[in-house]
């Protein structure tokens, strides 16, 4: 009896924290909005910050803050953040034009052999669908795969030649949306990306000062992380130039 | 290394001669011309005569750095070779001359230190050179009589310099008070006294606090010849700008400077009847020039006033006298007049009811006429008269600032009335003609918060229900696979169908018999009688009807029964046919125990076939 009431007890107890902590962080949030209204960038930018620490993993929240950073003339911090926004609503056209727009102000410019021509469009395509429903439509293909393997193996007449030609309709959608799916997911979340924060940063040849240095990424680029070493990060860029920079030199997406 | 044995001779540095010697008969010589007194407008050459036998090659000497001198061009070279006889001898002699241009810097002593000339691997290095520069002269032709001997002519020729003395540039700004935004015109011309073979500018100034259009001149075309103090001079107009002050003050326009070659005279009549002399290069500036310019009152500045000075006329016209609603009419409002026009706004048109006017585009411009300080532009606008009836367009109005009266002006022009027709089609209201141009980009405003924040979820692949259901198609593929064939094969096959059946058939049978136990003793016989006929006869797939015991018991003992059990078969279904005839035989205890052994029956034919 007792346990069953100090369970029920603990139960409510989660449940009020969590709605708490949810009603405050919805205050600050909007509280953040009304700063960033009034011009006041700093006020908003902090206060979209402190709504990160609760945990939220919200677009609208990584965007909201990357704005503020825009306005604050961050672009480093706006374009990180915009990046995070990105990988969650990759569709969202203010997000889109925003990042393009911050990436517009950025010293360097390094052109991405991928983001032109047919292959953008699909990617436009991809993003449009959204990672969630074009795995499921992958596991609907599956099924329907199963399905019609399963049909055409427990009849007497097995595969006729339009069962056949369905199951190959679908075998290949399948692999489409299975591909699709996978390189949307690689080029947003499988790929670990950083950007560089610092106004500049030598890309030198190895984990340490002694060595050799590359070339030069500026605030706002982005960057593929290739490894990692304590302090340090290998990072590459579209055009394959790749060195090591300071890993407080760039923030993670 | 090197091998420089200089021989200077006093009278050589007197007048600017220095001469290097070789033991090979390689002379060096390095002099500066003009000979006589240089003036800061003079071009300066340093010659560099190598002599000798025979000339091996020469390596083009590094300049070293002078004192108020600069490097204008060069070196240009020359070579030329002289015979001798002498005693019944032939002697030969070359000679390569080196000329570099230099440029004095300001009045005061030039001097050319030593430099080394590499002539066939040996090195001659030349003496210092001094000279002295002094202030030379610019502007117009001089204030009466002869021109004097001017400073700034080259006056390495003598006498001579004198005639080149009436080469100078003058520069003519056509106002030297005018208003804010008034055009005015901009003349550099040369006036020289002696033919002219080439002229080259050296110093362009820039117009600060003036707009500046330059005007083509044709030199030859546009050649005069003037009388200046009694001397006739060849007028050649060398530049011409239109300038438009863009504020208000004092300007000052710097000298204008410029190389010109002339033909010098010569006094050999040989040379003057065969048209043979000597070019001299002159550096020549013009005067600083000074304008005023004057604000424009604010006191009666119309509205429409965009910044036109000077004396225009309008004229507006529509390309059609009808037109149909929705249908479009161009009216065109061409201004012209003397003045600059360049940074001058359309006129204003009003805008009446159910007409829609576009903004309009400019569609000709152009300057110049024969006062060169004229100016036409021509605007037009689209005009959609949405309804039917009269147009009545208001003319568009235009205001300047007239200099000769000190006062705005305002023009019109009346504008004939339009008839809209009622057209077939129907107007477009909604499309706007010419492209929306976006004036300023900026990030796109907040996201407002609708709903509660999102927190961290997984994606879909490492969601419980997304694996579940990836997986369920591999477990279920076979057993779908088999069941479909078993269905498949109840529906085609009667006999498997109906021994797979057999049990369960038989089960229910008893189970009815069962409840029929306290009831008719012939019915509960006859139903567990028939339960066990039925069951067999279904797994043999054979008919029921008139099957004998025997032929019961062959049938067992085919599907390989075992004897005792096809006895219990027997036993039990003779107990049941005794029943149903002596109705009064069979207990309810003994029904229940009938049904029980019909059971165990049926379960153990089961398991046996």
């Amino acid at each position: 009896m007792n346990r069953t009431a100090l369970s029920a007890f603990g139960l409510i107890a989660v449940l009020c924290a969590t709605a708490a902590r949810a009603d405050s962080a919805e205050a600050a949030f909007e509280q953040a909005c009304h700063a960033y209204d009034q011009g006041k960038w700093d006020e908003a930018a902090e206060g979209f910050r402190g709504v990160l620490r609760y945990g939220f993993e919200d677009p609208r929240l990584e965007y909201n803050l990357a704005n503020s950073e825009y306005k604050r003339g961050r672009m480093g911090e706006a374009i990180l953040h915009y990046e995070r926004a990105h990988r969650m609503a990759p569709s969202d056209p203010d997000i889109v034009a925003n990042l393009a727009l911050a990436r517009s102000r950025i010293r360097d410019v390094i052109e991405d052999p991928d983001a032109a021509g047919a292959l953008a469009g699909w990617r436009r395509i991809q993003d449009r669908i959204g990672m969630t429903a074009q795995a499921v439509i992958a596991l609907a293909g599956f099924w329907g795969l199963a399905g019609i393997v399963t049909w055409c193996a427990s009849r007497r007449g097995g595969f006729t030649p339009a069962w056949g030609w369905a199951l190959c309709a679908v075998l290949v959608a399948t692999i489409l949306a299975t591909t699709s799916w996978h390189a949307t997911w690689t080029r947003l979340q499988g790929t670990p990306r950083a950007v560089v924060l610092h106004p500049s940063a030598e890309a030198l040849a190895g984990p340490g000062l002694n060595n050799t240095s590359q070339f030069t990424v500026h605030e706002g680029t982005t960057v593929e992380i290739r490894a990692e070493r304590p302090g340090w990060l290998q990072v590459s860029l579209p055009n394959g130039a790749t060195g090591w920079i300071p890993s407080d030199a760039a923030g993670r997406i | 290394m090197t091998r420089a044995r200089a021989t200077v001779a006093a009278l050589a540095l007197a007048s600017g001669l220095s001469i290097a010697q070789g033991a090979d008969d390689v002379r060096v010589t390095a002099s500066v011309l003009p000979r006589g007194a240089i003036s800061e407008t003079t071009q300066v050459r340093l010659v560099i005569t190598i002599e000798g036998n025979s000339i091996p090659e020469v390596s083009s000497p590094r300049l070293p750095a002078m004192t108020n001198l600069t490097i204008a061009g060069g070196p240009q070279t020359s070579r030329s070779s002289s015979y001798a006889f002498e005693n019944g001898r032939v002697s030969a002699s070359s000679s390569l001359i080196l000329t570099y241009f230099l440029t004095p810097k300001a009045p005061g002593t030039a001097e050319i230190p030593p430099f080394d000339v590499t002539v066939g691997g040996t090195t001659y290095r030349t003496q210092a050179l001094h000279f002295q520069i002094a202030a030379g002269r610019s502007g117009p032709a001089p204030p009466g009589g002869r021109a004097p001997a001017v400073p700034g002519a080259d006056e390495d020729e003598g006498a001579e310099g004198a005639d080149l003395a009436d080469v100078f540039l003058q520069s003519r700004l056509s106002a030297t008070s005018v208003w804010s935004g008034q055009a005015l015109m901009l003349e550099v011309t040369l006036y020289a006294a002696t033919p002219v073979s080439a002229f080259a500018w050296t110093d362009v100034p820039s117009l600060p606090g003036l707009w500046a259009e330059e005007i083509p001149v044709d030199l030859e075309r546009e050649r005069q010849i003037v009388t200046m103090n009694g001397r006739q001079y060849a007028a050649y107009p060398v530049a011409r700008k239109t300038l438009v002050p863009t504020g208000a003050g004092a300007l000052s326009i710097e000298p204008y400077s410029a190389q010109i070659q002339v033909r010098r005279a010569t006094r050999d009549p040989f040379g003057a009847f065969f048209s043979l002399g000597r070019f001299a290069t002159l550096t020549r500036k013009t005067n600083r020039l000074k304008l005023d310019v004057k604000p424009l009152p604010e006191v009666g500045r119309p509205p429409e006033f965009s910044g036109a000075v000077g004396s225009y006329k309008m004229n507006v016209t529509a390309d059609r006298a009808s037109v149909n609603a929705g249908d479009a009419v161009a009216v065109r409002a061409t201004v012209e007049g003397t003045g600059s026009l360049q940074a001058v706004g359309p006129p204003k048109l009003a805008v009446p009811p159910d007409v829609k006017i576009y903004e309009p585009k400019l569609v000709e411009e152009s300057s110049g006429g024969p006062q060169r300080l004229g100016s036409r532009k021509t605007w037009e606008w689209v005009v959609v008269p949405l309804a039917p009836g009269t147009l009545r367009l208001a003319s568009p109005a235009f205001a300047y600032f007239d200099p000769a009266a000190g006062s705005y002006r305002e023009l019109r022009d009346d504008l004939a009335e339009i008839a809209v027709l009622r057209g077939a089609a129907t107007p477009d209201l909604g499309i706007a003609r010419g492209e929306i141009q976006t004036t300023a980009k900026d990030i796109a405003f907040l996201k407002a918060l609708r709903g509660s924040l999102r927190t961290s979820t997984p994606p879909i692949q490492r969601t419980g229900w997304f694996v579940t259901l990836a997986v369920l198609p591999l477990v279920l593929m076979p057993a779908g696979i088999l069941l479909g064939r078993r269905r498949e094969r109840y529906l085609s096959d009667h006999g498997f169908a109906r021994a797979r059946r057999a049990a369960r058939k038989a089960a229910r049978r008893l189970d009815r018999a069962a409840a029929m136990a306290g009831q008719s003793s012939t019915a509960f016989h006859e139903e567990v009688a028939g339960a066990l006929v039925d069951y067999v006869a279904d797994r043999a797939n054979r008919s029921a009807a008139g099957l004998t015991y025997d032929q019961l018991d062959e049938v067992l003992a085919t599907k390989g029964v075992a004897p005792d059990l096809r006895r219990r078969y027997r036993a039990c279904l003779e107990s049941c046919d005794f029943a149903r005839y002596v109705p009064d035989a069979g207990r309810p205890a003994a029904r229940t125990d009938l049904v029980t052994e019909a059971r165990a029956i049926v379960r153990a034919l089961e398991d046996v076939a």
